[in-house]
């Protein structure tokens, strides 16, 4: 089974006082058929990360393996499909002719290439305009060009920055399924993306970034044994907010009042009975499974003071 | 085998698309029927008229340099090539290939309508083989400029050796006289480049000397471009080693 092995990886552009860490040492492992999702605020160091797992940009440290070749390496890079954000694609060509001149790079024959060049076609739903010139498409036809490149070139891991980003709701729910089945055939997915209800629905794995640190490596179906309990406030005055904030530990503040984890046997009639000895006015609660926007304002209420 | 002769035509094919569809090399392309055009009237109105072989090495030149500058233009075309995985002479090799394939035709059309009417058959083919030797040089040189440099530049580079070029050695040392300080660098450089006036002597004085200097830099301009575009890839081998 192919797997991808980063270790004390890290990245930072410039030197001295102008220098700055993109990625700090940072180490995870992912094994064929993994869709691994990267969240975090702009800046994280999602796309070094994924730069560097493609070769794309040398390592400042660290290691980074792909079946067992280093990142960067021509064997490395005969494995893994990129998908930039943007895609810088050669404007002069139509899409189908990138395609295949991508598909010449990884067959062996020209059957081989046609074959590849028409899967590719149809994964990302470009039958429509691959015989348009590129420089005429709009965002979206872009990224599922860069998308369908990225499958013809990654044999064995596909790295996709904000692929689904400009693409229609039809499209990016095809362009789901065909991710999901890509990654059913035994290949490994590095997905970033700032759509988190995306991530739920495609990745089997979440990594968290914070200001260029790797801060949670979560499962996804871990999430569906954790619940969280929904409070709507009637007068979400900060001084309540802040109150149940303090007597739950890992309570956030939503739009509406607050969220509160219910994990060490803590149920929602336990924290409704609380409110009411706190004089906290609730208008509405929910239990819903916890999801990754949780984790992330987890992540923003703990490491939030330190954020640029 | 297979696999890398398929990849290195699919470069040349790109290489190809990319020089046509960009309007630059297809004005350069344009202007250079216009100019053949001209010459063959005058040639045709004054049949004393002796090979022009500077001409036929300014066509040369200017397509070389224009065709030469998109070929690892930042932007789409130079991603393409950090995209493949292949031998590394495989891009630049590729790309000098497509790049001479269309240019090459009009470099004929100018050797044909410009030398044939008053140049033996063997002169012909002389002006021809240099040409075509100046335009492969010129191509490889903006190429291996072109990713550092920025394809603008990397043409306008092009375009000075080419027009600026012409001027043989001599006329420089005598031009810098004043300024003894530049004279000799400037001379020494003029010697080392692959210029018009080095081309233009191969065709007057067919020599090793020429040929070699010009088929150097032919291999420089292919290295550098390998150079340029895998130095994306030439990370620094990690400290330490996973264990799998």
């Amino acid at each position: 089974m192919i797997t991808l092995v980063v270790h004390r990886a890290a990245r930072s552009f410039g030197a001295g006082r102008r220098g700055r860490v993109a990625l700090h040492p940072c180490s995870f492992r992912v094994s064929g058929g993994e869709i691994v999702g990267l969240v975090g605020p702009n800046g994280a160091g999602k796309t070094t990360l994924l730069r560097l797992i493609a070769g794309d940009l040398p390592l400042g440290s660290g290691a980074a393996m792909v079946a067992g070749h280093h990142v960067g390496t021509r064997a490395a890079r005969r494995l893994v499909g990129y998908a930039a954000d943007p895609p810088v694609l050669p404007s002069e060509l139509t899409g189908v002719e990138w395609l295949e001149y991508l598909a010449s790079h990884r067959s062996d024959h020209p059957e081989g290439r046609t074959t590849l060049v028409q899967w590719a076609v149809e994964l990302a739903a470009l039958e429509a305009f691959g015989g348009r010139r590129i420089a005429d498409y709009s965002r979206g036809m872009v990224q599922r060009l860069a998308l369908a490149g990225a499958a013809v070139t990654g044999s064995a891991v596909l790295v996709l920055d904000e692929v689904l980003t400009g693409a229609d709701p039809l499209v990016a729910s095809r362009l789901r399924l065909h991710i999901s089945k890509l990654a059913a055939s035994g290949r490994i997915v590095m997905i970033a993306s700032h759509d988190l209800a995306t991530l739920e629905k495609l990745a089997t794995r979440v990594l968290l970034l914070w200001q260029g640190r790797l801060v949670a490596d979560v499962r996804l179906a871990q999430l569906l044994t954790e619940r969280v309990a929904e409070l709507s406030l009637n007068s979400s005055t900060s001084v309540s907010t802040e109150r149940l904030i303090e007597r739950f530990p890992g309570s956030v503040q939503t739009a509406e009042g607050v969220a509160v984890p219910l994990t060490g046997g803590l149920t929602v009639e336990k924290v409704l009975a609380t409110c009411r000895t706190c004089r906290v006015a609730v208008s509405a609660s929910r239990v819903r499974y916890r999801a990754l926007e949780d984790i992330l304002h987890e992540a923003a209420s703990r490491l939030g003071g330190n954020r640029e | 085998m297979t696999a890398t002769v398929l990849a290195t035509k699919a470069e040349a094919v790109l290489a190809s698309q990319l020089v046509l569809r960009h309007r630059t090399p297809r004005l350069a392309g344009f202007l250079v029927l216009v100019v053949t055009a001209l010459r063959l009237l005058r040639s045709k109105a004054d049949a004393t008229l002796p090979p022009d072989s500077r001409t036929v090495l300014l066509i040369a030149g200017t397509l070389a340099a224009v065709a030469g500058s998109r070929l690892v233009a930042p932007g789409g075309a130079l991603t393409c090539a950090y995209r493949v995985a292949g031998p590394w002479w495989m891009v630049p090799v590729g790309r000098t290939i497509g790049s001479l394939l269309v240019t090459l035709p009009l470099v004929c059309v100018g050797v044909l309508v410009l030398g044939a009417p008053v140049s033996s058959l063997s002169g012909l083919c002389s002006l021809a083989i240099v040409a075509l030797v100046y335009t492969a040089v010129t191509t490889s040189c903006v190429l291996g400029c072109a990713p550092i440099l920025g394809s603008s530049a990397a043409a306008t580079l092009g375009l000075a050796g080419t027009w600026l070029g012409g001027i043989p050695p001599s006329a420089v040392h005598v031009a810098l006289a004043k300024w003894p300080v530049v004279q000799g660098p400037a001379v020494l450089l003029w010697n080392l480049l692959p210029l018009n006036w080095r081309a233009a002597r191969l065709v007057a004085q067919p020599g090793y000397s020429d040929s070699l200097v010009l088929l150097t830099w032919l291999l420089l301009g292919v290295g550098g471009a390998a150079w340029a575009i895998g130095s994306v890839h030439r990370a620094q081998r990690p400290p330490v080693e996973i264990l799998p």
